[in-house]
């Protein structure tokens, strides 16, 4: 056996999850439950084989100690595979002190990385949490953000990076990757996610793919929410899926913080065609 | 060493629980194990021999049952060697002895009923274990239990005399002054919360599995379930067959199994400590 990843990689709040349960729905159906996810190899679920595979446990380990032993976690779990797994990330692409990528680039087969306008990521991110939007611009900022394992209820440290720092570090790091926007899998969901499945590798006919676009419709996923719950749900957050539209930012950012998300991310956005006045424009082609 | 300075104590003497095994210090042990396999990151194995190392912290070659040697890397921090000499070097050592390692934090209710408290990293499994030992309930080990069979009973082996707990956790508890404690390491917001020990080994009586997701209960599980339940839970069961302890592991189980009742304890994420620990207080009377 030997297979590979596929990483589903963007910084919070951007719509990984999203694409997580398009994918899962190809390949279980367009009934496949919100709550049973395979898990993307993310959170408990990535300590658990961490702990599988390592002599021992990540609780114990200081943050450099984990990121020593990352690559070759995430190697052996690959060749494990009989295929390909999907993998949430919302790390960073980055190399640990010993100069391997976490991310083992012969282990990795794609990267589909999702972006989002942050004026939305700053609202999304802020109902998400349970806090103000200056609290989640200030997030959206740090460079460096505490990542160590700091109680028994985390899962696996992270580093999300900037809101810039995580688009480039996976824009200009070393993989083959397939960029998708939100607001353009809001705009034309049939061609974007399409895009997707082939880019995934997933071979589907037509009408599966249409079924997996219907079933992934944003007030489909709040409904089953309504009436399930999901357990990816955060305490401090009333709902996961909340807006699911483009410009959710408009009567909720005051212009101050608008304008400090653009004084930060102003290049990258100008690299991803998000402008300050808060408009998606065409994908420019040199991003 | 000049002569002014203070000497660490060195990491030798018996493994906790386990009456003839020895831990012994040693100034270098082999980056390889001659004759050994990989099975996984920085661990290699053989029959009645596994050798790991934690960069910057220690080597540990566990041989036959009855020996941890331990190198420890120059300026590392001796706490931290100390905890994987008590954590994975011992449970190595258990599966050698072909007896049954569980990945479980086991207390003693005041009746004598010995539960070991099974679950995924994070599940709260210690914390569980700690809350329990403050209405009198006693230790016998937290994180991995040494537990074997006399023919007639399975036996859970006492470890060390406290829990392993992260600063929330002690703070749940009502352990708010955790500067006092000693740190399991240096660098990690996680604590020896001393507690109650047992007084000796115990006839291990019931084994109980952590889930997070549902409603707060106690759920009896069918008998058959223990031995799926235990090798779940089994310490690191990738090192048995290398080990060439397979046979005696299936054998072990279903020795262990036999008067062991299994139980899930659900609702660890919707309800507080205090009432998981009323929930198991309640079934174990």
């Amino acid at each position: 056996m030997s297979g590979s990843l596929v990483l589903i990689a963007s910084f919070p709040k951007s719509g990984n999850t999203w694409i997580r349960i398009f994918l899962e729905r190809l390949k279980y159906g367009p009934d496949h439950p919100i709550n049973s996810l395979d898990g993307g190899l993310q959170g408990m679920l990535r300590r658990q084989v961490f702990d599988t595979l390592v002599p021992v446990n990540a609780a114990d380990l200081l943050s450099d100690e984990i990121e020593f032993f990352l690559p070759d976690v995430y190697r052996r779990f690959a060749a494990e595979l009989e295929g390909d797994a999907f993998v949430k990330v919302h790390d960073t692409a980055r190399r640990n002190r010993q100069g391997e990528w976490l991310y083992p680039t012969d282990s990795v087969r794609l990267v589909i990385y999702v972006v989002r306008h942050p004026f939305d990521v700053a609202v999304s991110m802020a109902c998400h949490f349970g806090s103000t939007s200056e609290r989640a611009v200030d997030f959206m900022g740090l460079e460096e953000p505490e990542r160590r394992v700091s109680k028994a209820t985390d899962a696996m440290p992270e580093d999300f990076g900037s809101w810039s720092s995580n688009v480039n570090s996976w824009l200009n790091g070393p993989y083959a990757v397939t960029m998708v926007r939100y607001e353009d899998l809001l705009a034309t969901p049939m061609e974007q996610f399409s895009g997707i499945a082939v880019a995934a590798g997933v071979r589907v006919t037509s009408d599966e793919l249409s079924l997996a676009v219907e079933a992934t419709r944003f007030e489909r996923l709040q409904s089953e929410e309504m009436r399930t719950g999901f357990v990816e749900r955060p305490g401090g957050s009333l709902r996961f899926f909340r807006s699911g539209r483009a410009k959710c930012w408009e009567g909720v950012l005051d212009p101050a913080i608008r304008g400090r998300i653009v004084a930060e991310h102003g290049a990258v956005m100008k690299r991803l065609g998000y402008t300050a006045d808060g408009d998606t424009l065409p994908m420019p082609s040199q991003a | 060493m000049s002569s002014g300075s203070i000497q660490a104590p060195r990491l030798n003497g018996s493994v906790p629980g386990i009456p003839g095994a020895v831990n012994r210090e040693v100034e270098t042990l082999p980056t390889r194990l001659p004759g050994g396999s990989s099975i996984g990151p920085l661990t290699e194995a053989m029959p009645n021999a596994l050798l790991f190392e934690v960069p910057g912290v220690a080597r540990y070659l566990i041989r036959d049952g009855t020996s941890i040697e331990v190198a420890i890397a120059p300026a590392a921090d001796r706490s931290a060697a100390q905890l994987f000499l008590d954590g994975s070097a011992r449970g190595t050592l258990i599966h050698q002895r072909g007896e049954l390692a569980l990945a479980a934090a086991t207390v003693l209710s005041p009746d004598f009923r010995c539960v070991a408290i099974c679950g995924p990293s994070a599940f709260g499994k210690s914390t569980l274990a700690a809350a329990l030992c403050r209405r009198g309930w006693r230790l016998i080990a937290d994180d991995i239990t040494r537990i074997t069979w006399n023919g007639v009973i399975s036996i859970a082996w006492p470890g060390n005399a406290a829990v392993k707990l992260w600063r929330d956790a002690c703070a749940m508890l009502g352990w708010h002054d955790c500067d006092r404690l000693s740190r399991v390491r240096n660098g990690l917001e996680k604590f020896h919360v001393p507690v109650p020990p047992a007084p000796g080994p115990a006839a291990l009586t019931a084994i109980v599995r952590l889930r997070m997701d549902l409603e707060p209960g106690l759920v009896a599980l069918p008998s058959a379930a223990c031995e799926r339940l235990l090798r779940e839970h089994t310490f690191r069961p990738g090192q048995i067959e290398p080990l060439g302890r397979g046979s005696d592991h299936a054998r072990i189980v279903g020795q262990v199994a036999q008067g062991c009742r299994p139980l899930r304890l659900d609702g660890s994420r919707r309800c507080n400590i205090h009432q998981l620990a009323d929930l198991l207080s309640e079934a174990m009377r």
